[in-house]
């Protein structure tokens, strides 16, 4: 899966849950569309089911929006 | 510790598993892996008593390498990794760590810390090597603990800290299919041991893995925070994970946090035997909690091996799961350490049939939804650093941390040294874990409200 579908399923699974925002992906995950840590673990579960990779927790020491959470998931990835 | 664990899954007729991440493995493969940990770790180094630090996710390979280090006779030092370099560093340093055992792939991220870093498939040898018994005041563990305040402190535990609540465990029922999603470096996490001890299957999950591994639709036994339940309920109600997943379950164990009314009700409306557990990592957890018959509101029935007083409303504990003092902190183990009673920092009372009540914290701790404690002093000096940051407080408000900040009369405009501040808080977020991360703040040149003291008013 290409970073833009892995942004695209990001999103979609966000709007899913019961965030009272539009997704930007620019938006903070916490800040901005008030996502509990516990969403969140659960969002990256999802992704690793769906893109067949182990996906450690640690990279969300790096994430703050959705965009950077799909460029970290897609780095893990490890597509060129 | 280990010999025990061992010669209770050696005595049960049953076929005892341990799963995680969607495997599966007996006990007999546990027990052998275990003893090749062991066997590694017995000559690593000269001598016993080593520090080794174990920094990973849940995973089966950590419950083996805790295990194998423990039977070693060294020490296991277990990480939160879910922390600033610069926060882990401090902690090796201050539970002199001397080297770090990681998941595979990941030891370059702790190649900064000057200490050997181990990957688990290099902490295994070839040859197992025989589980000793360790000496009852033996330390085993260290465990890092905010306590009733302020940083983390390491809290070394003994064989026979763990061995009060373990020799009266396996009286308990067993056969269960227990789900542990809570994080194997907490207290409430190595409550799996027991689990284990009782013959119980045990499940390795975590905050990312849970929900799925509830829909095996097959286990019995499930840990929570509260945090984690309303997730479930959610769940349930929209439809996502249908009841018929749950139908297996029996029996919830809640421990980290309080319990609220709707929760209780809820779980109990579903026919679930609830526990609530309490304790501390410096009481090798178990205050009060398993067996007997839930009382609503209650965190349980207090354990046979703890004497339990109040003192102007403090909960004091005695017992041999006390621990002996923090790790090389003489002053902070005589803040709450006196004549080996145990000065909690929460406020409760008992009941006449031995039930213990908790009613609040006596010190500034926020314990989270999810069982965490922040200390909002130790976020508060973070947020020090700023310099345009005069007086801060930090809060919980709805679940999450909020900041009220007084800043600095700077040559910047108000609205510049705002935009300042919100770029210092974004910045200092991404070295948080996602719970400890401040959602919100208030930033003014107002001076905070004072008590008659002159210190800062917390509600």
């Amino acid at each position: 899966m290409n970073r833009e579908k892995i942004l695209e399923y990001i999103i979609s699974s966000i709007e899913s849950m019961d965030t009272d925002e539009a997704v930007d992906p620019e938006a903070s995950l916490i800040d901005d569309l008030g996502l509990e840590s516990l969403q969140i673990y659960e969002l990256i579960a999802e992704l690793e089911a769906v893109l067949g990779i182990r996906i450690p927790e640690k990279i969300l020491m790096r994430v703050d929006t959705v965009e950077d959470l799909a460029d970290e998931v897609y780095r893990l990835t490890g597509e060129k | 510790m280990v010999a025990y664990l061992v010669e209770k899954l050696r005595e049960n007729p049953k076929d005892i598993t341990i799963g995680s991440e969607g495997e599966t493995t007996d006990k007999d493969r546990f027990i052998f892996d275990i003893e090749r940990a062991c066997g590694f770790w017995k000559h690593y180094r000269e001598g016993k008593g080593h520090h080794i630090g174990l920094i990973a996710e849940n995973s089966y390979l950590w419950l083996v390498q805790c295990m194998g280090i423990i039977a070693s006779g060294n020490i296991v030092v277990a990480y939160n990794y879910f922390q600033s370099e610069a926060d882990l560093k401090h902690l090796t340093e201050l539970s002199d760590t001397e080297v770090l055992v990681c998941d595979g792939g990941s030891a370059d991220e702790y190649s900064g810390f000057g200490l050997p870093v181990l990957e688990f498939p290099e902490a295994m040898s070839e040859f197992p090597e025989a589980i000793e018994e360790n000496p009852e005041d033996e330390v085993v563990a260290i465990l890092f603990s905010s306590g009733t305040g302020g940083k983390s402190k390491p809290v070394p535990l003994t064989k026979r800290n763990f061995s009060a609540y373990g020799l009266i465990c396996p009286k308990e029922a067993c056969g269960e299919m227990t789900l542990m999603p809570l994080p194997l470096y907490h207290i409430g996490g190595l409550y799996c041991y027991y689990d284990l001890v009782k013959g119980n299957d045990l499940i390795i999950s975590s905050a990312k893995r849970w929900l799925r591994d509830i829909e095996r639709g097959d286990i019995t036994r499930l840990f929570v925070v509260p945090g984690m339940l309303n997730q479930l309920f959610q769940k349930l109600d929209s439809g996502t994970l249908k009841y018929e997943k749950l139908e297996s379950l029996k029996n919830v164990v809640s421990l980290g946090a309080a319990l609220t009314e709707d929760q209780e009700e809820r779980l109990l409306s579903m026919g679930i035997r609830l526990e609530v557990f309490y304790g501390l990592t410096e009481t090798t957890g178990l205050i009060s909690g398993p067996g007997g018959e839930y009382k609503k509101g209650s965190s349980g029935k207090i354990m046979p091996y703890v004497e339990v007083r109040t003192e102007d409303g403090e909960i004091v504990v005695k017992g041999p799961n006390v621990m002996g003092g923090y790790y090389k902190l003489e002053a902070q183990t005589e803040a709450v350490l006196k004549d080996s009673w145990m000065y909690t920092g929460d406020m409760g009372r008992t009941d006449e049939d031995g039930y213990l009540y908790i009613s609040g914290r006596k010190k500034n701790i926020i314990i989270l939804g999810n069982g965490e404690n922040v200390s909002p002093e130790e976020l508060e000096e973070k947020l020090y650093r700023c310099p345009l940051v005069l007086e801060c407080r930090v809060y919980e408000n709805e679940g999450r941390l909020n900041a009220d900040i007084c800043m600095t009369k700077g040559e910047l405009s108000l609205e510049e040294e705002q935009r300042e501040i919100e770029r210092f808080v974004k910045t200092l977020n991404k070295s948080l874990p996602l719970t400890h991360r401040i959602t919100a703040f208030r930033a003014s040149r107002e001076p905070l409200e004072k008590t008659a003291t002159g210190k800062l008013k917390r509600d």
